[in-house]
């Protein structure tokens, strides 16, 4: 190439060179996006403004359970956050479910976005069991799934299915409903 | 609460399709969900615990790279370039800011004109290149081109370009032939307070911005801005100083307003003046017998490229559901120009609306239709003349396009078409067909087949003008012969049939991936053929260059881009870009050779970027960029077999310091083509000097409440 002088390849060696050298920082995950931690601060809010039935606990202290379906896009920091919490006088913990995995005493399932293609077996899965299925994906409350997050204009906005909470025994309080926009399924369930 | 929600997967991609729906950009929901230009300040994920529902619901997510992974499906060579990337790569001008995008050409002229093109054909007045500026078509019919000296935004308040390579007048009709190029600005919400920003270079003597954002009433926000640039003489090739020193000044508004849930006004306008010095190419005609001028036949004289602008858009936008959103655009746009060659008074009148709704649960239709009345007044120059120095010229369209969901979440495909009449051509049509297929979140590969048509331009169907005086060559007698070229009422749309090919691919958080490959097959390129013209002998023999479409050919190459967030601190932007020619046009009756049209774009050029967040307040920031060996036309019409130049390759670097002490300050140097002086681009018309890019520092401060 013309003009590839030895000086300016000093000085580009100098401008890039300089930064290979230079140690590898920590990489950048999803943790860090702001619209995952909006969607934590969301689960934490539904907690609080559902209503499960008693026999969804084992006794009047056990913690509410929030089952992470899925590819996890939270990261360690829905943990951290949700630990220092409680509602009602319960704690909240996380699980990691793999795909596939049965969702056995989850009061929150949220369905990862990587999950979108085994919505409808998932929600077999989950049958009329008290979990509170929130999700991510187009369509998700038309399907059958309580919750779900949009982005709409830049903004994460809920879908609230509040018959299929019904019908697996939650109550999704209006105050909750009022801050969503309500679907109903495709087909009755 | 109650707020409309649109179907996230729809929300983007009728944009992307067959680009974004141009003239609505500024409410098309995915593209214009702008990324904040200064981010959020980081706040852990128990500060959100203790937010209330409305709260959470106001926060803005967008970001980057939320915006990216969405583009990552759009079945169309789409590149965003967003206000943070050019605030970054220390660029003043649009043409500069271009150069971030893979497969453009931006060659620089002189200080105040550039070239851009997609694909190649390049020139400075472009003609198969569409370019929008908020909807506003800024594309000038009198040359098919863009006059990008007076096209300009305080960049601050630009949200984003987005340039889509490959046809698409399947929505956005003629002339968006090779590329659509499509400036948005931020709505006023988004620029609030006041923000001053002053500097100087070496090149740019000042450089001065203000604008102050204001809330008008709840839902209501407007803005005010100005701006002012003065650029020094540019260098000659071979030494010496160009006369080519400019200034421009700027002012304009924006309001934006939300009257309900489903209602979006946006009223918009802008002022622009600018004058820059040229030299005007002179030409004295020869005659019998008598010595030629002291300078030659072919002399210049000092001029002044004298432009002012002014605009008024509005746009109104209305959801009747979820699903249905329709939305009307009108406005008016009124320039004079005088070129000093020529002078032009231009009244453009247009009106668009466009309607966007879901048919069951696989199809999304838009469909649309414009009108535009230009009126372009002329006095005839003194080189250059028209057969018509008035004109009312009116353009009809109407689209429709299906988005058809095959395999939800895995392949869509769309179709449609757009049909326009315009008055030197009759009826258009540019179909398209794209399809996309995502076999996982993280990658799309994607095909597409469109039909596009640049439509004469008024210079293409109604000027002639004189280049220059030659002495013809051997074995011709030795007479003096007056170069010109001429338009002709003939001369049809050229045609393109593009192929395309693109893979998208996410390796990881940290990297992602794009190729794309195209085939554009073209039919009825322009050519110019040469006659004889004998009506001035003895004094002077006449050739005459005609347009007419007698070239064809192919091009195709590809795009390849990469981006690798090395750290968090840390990311590195790299392109590059090959492109082909095999192009073929009528035989030279002079020379007995065929002559080809000139791609007059390199084989190959490549970027590199890095930037690099050192600490909390410095930024650091470096860009490469190589651009291959141009072969063009540039100048040679004023010869007579002389065809073509050669300008060759270039490898230059830009760098930028910036320091931010607080987060309203910022303070910034930044050096450009600082590898030394090379040469970008000669215009195949008017070429009176030559010109070169040399190294140049600017320093600037800006300051925000």
């Amino acid at each position: 190439m013309p003009r590839w002088g030895p000086g300016l390849r000093l000085v580009l060696l100098c401008l890039f060179g300089v930064a290979l050298a230079r140690p590898t920082g920590q990489a950048a995950d999803t943790s860090d996006s702001v619209e995952y931690k909006v969607k934590a601060g969301y689960l934490f809010n539904f907690v609080k403004f559902v209503e499960w039935p008693a026999t969804a606990f084992t006794n009047a202290t056990a913690p509410y359970v929030i089952g992470i379906l899925g590819a996890d896009p939270f990261g360690p920091m829905l943990e951290e956050a949700l630990s220092q919490q409680s509602v009602n006088g319960r704690s909240l913990t996380v699980r990691h479910l793999n795909a596939g995995a049965a969702p056995d005493g989850c009061h929150v399932l949220f369905i990862s976005r990587s999950e979108r293609d085994r919505i409808t077996e998932i929600f077999s899965t989950v049958g009329s069991r008290p979990i509170l299925t929130v999700g991510e994906t187009e369509r998700f409350g038309q399907a059958g799934g309580m919750l779900n997050f949009t982005v709409v204009k830049g903004q994460v906005k809920l879908e609230a299915n509040p018959a299929a909470a019904s019908a697996s025994g939650l109550r999704i309080s209006s105050k909750l409903l009022a801050a969503s926009r309500t679907v109903g399924s495709d087909s009755p369930r | 609460m109650k707020y409309s929600v649109r179907p996230q997967i729809h929300g983007l991609t009728p944009h992307v399709w067959f680009g974004s729906l141009a003239s609505f950009a500024a409410c098309t929901p995915l593209l214009a969900a702008a990324p904040p230009s200064v981010p959020a300040p980081a706040r852990g994920a128990s500060d959100f615990m203790n937010l209330s529902l409305e709260e959470l619901g106001s926060v803005k997510v967008t970001s980057v790279s939320k915006k990216a992974e969405r583009l990552d499906h759009a079945p169309a060579a789409i590149t965003v370039i967003t206000s943070e990337e050019m605030r970054r790569a220390g660029v003043l001008t649009l043409p500069d800011a271009l150069r971030l995008a893979p497969g453009v050409q931006v060659g620089r002229v002189d200080a105040s004109q550039s070239a851009v093109s997609i694909r190649g054909f390049n020139d400075t007045y472009s003609q198969k290149l569409l370019v929008l500026m908020d909807g506003r078509s800024i594309y000038s019919q009198l040359f098919s081109g863009v006059f990008w000296q007076s096209q300009d935004y305080l960049l601050a308040d630009l949200d984003r370009i987005e340039v889509v390579r490959g046809p698409g007048g399947t929505l956005w009709g003629a002339n968006a032939v090779n590329g659509v190029i499509n400036i948005v600005s931020k709505p006023a919400s988004e620029t609030q307070g006041l923000l001053l920003t002053a500097g100087g270079g070496t090149d740019q003597s000042v450089l001065g911005g203000v604008r102050y954002g204001v809330q008008l009433a709840e839902h209501t926000f407007f803005r005010l801005y100005g701006k002012y640039d003065s650029w020094e003489n540019s260098d000659l090739v071979g030494g010496g100083e160009a006369f080519d020193a400019r200034w421009k000044a700027q002012s304009g508004f924006r309001l934006d307003s939300d009257p309900s849930e489903t209602d979006h006004f946006t009223l918009q306008g802008d002022l622009v003046g600018l004058q820059a010095d040229q030299l005007a190419p002179q030409i004295t005609l020869p005659v019998f017998l008598r010595p030629p001028p002291p300078g030659g036949y072919n002399s210049v004289r000092q001029a002044r490229w004298d432009q002012t602008e002014g605009n008024l858009l509005g746009r109104w936008t209305h959801q009747f559901s979820e699903e249905s959103e329709f939305t009307l655009q009108a406005y008016y746009h009124r320039s004079r120009v005088d070129m000093s060659l020529l002078d032009e008074t231009r009244d453009t009148y247009d009106v668009d609306l466009r309607h966007r709704f879901q048919l069951g649960a696989r199809n999304e239709i838009v469909w649309g239709g414009g009108y535009r009345l230009t009126t372009p007044q002329m006095t005839q120059g003194r080189e250059f003349t028209l057969s018509r120095l008035s004109r009312a010229d009116e353009i009809f369209n109407a689209f429709v396009q299906d988005e058809l969901t095959v395999v939800p979440e895995r392949l869509r495909m769309a179709l449609g078409s757009k049909i326009e009449h315009n008055d030197y051509t009759g009826f258009e049509v540019e179909p398209g067909a794209r399809l996309a297929w995502t076999p996982t979140e993280r990658q799309t590969l994607w095909g597409s087949v469109a039909r596009a048509v640049r439509t004469p331009s008024q210079f293409e169907h109604d000027a002639s003008g004189r280049l220059g005086v030659a002495l013809a060559p051997p074995p011709l007698p030795p007479v003096q012969v007056v170069v010109s070229a001429a338009g002709s009422t003939a001369f049809d749309s050229e045609v393109l049939l593009a192929y395309e090919l693109g893979y998208r691919v996410k390796l990881s958080e940290l990297i992602a991936l794009e190729a794309t490959g195209f085939l554009n097959d073209y039919d009825r390129l322009r050519s110019f053929t040469p006659s004889a013209d004998l009506t001035s002998l003895p004094n002077y023999a006449g050739m005459i260059n005609r347009a007419g479409n007698g070239a064809g050919g192919r091009t195709y190459g590809g795009e390849f881009s990469v981006t690798f967030q090395a750290a968090d601190w840390w990311r590195l932007q790299g392109h590059c870009s090959v492109l082909k020619a095999d192009l073929n046009g009528p035989v030279n009756p002079l020379t007995n050779l065929p002559e080809a049209p000139f791609i007059s774009a390199p084989e190959f050029q490549a970027s590199l970027r890095s930037s690099m967040d050192l600490g909390r307040q410095v930024q650091f920031d470096c860009w490469l960029r190589h651009a291959g060996k141009l072969s063009i036309a540039g100048g040679s019409f004023s010869g007579l077999v002389d065809r073509g130049a050669i300008i060759p390759s270039y490898v230059t670097f830009d760098v930028r310091l910036a320091w931010r002490p607080t987060p309203n300050l910022e303070i910034s140097l930044v050096g450009q083509n600082l590898a030394g002086s090379h040469r970008e681009f000669i215009p195949t018309f008017v070429t009176a000097s030559i010109t070169e890019v040399r190294p140049s520092v600017y320093g600037r401060v800006t300051l925000s409440f």
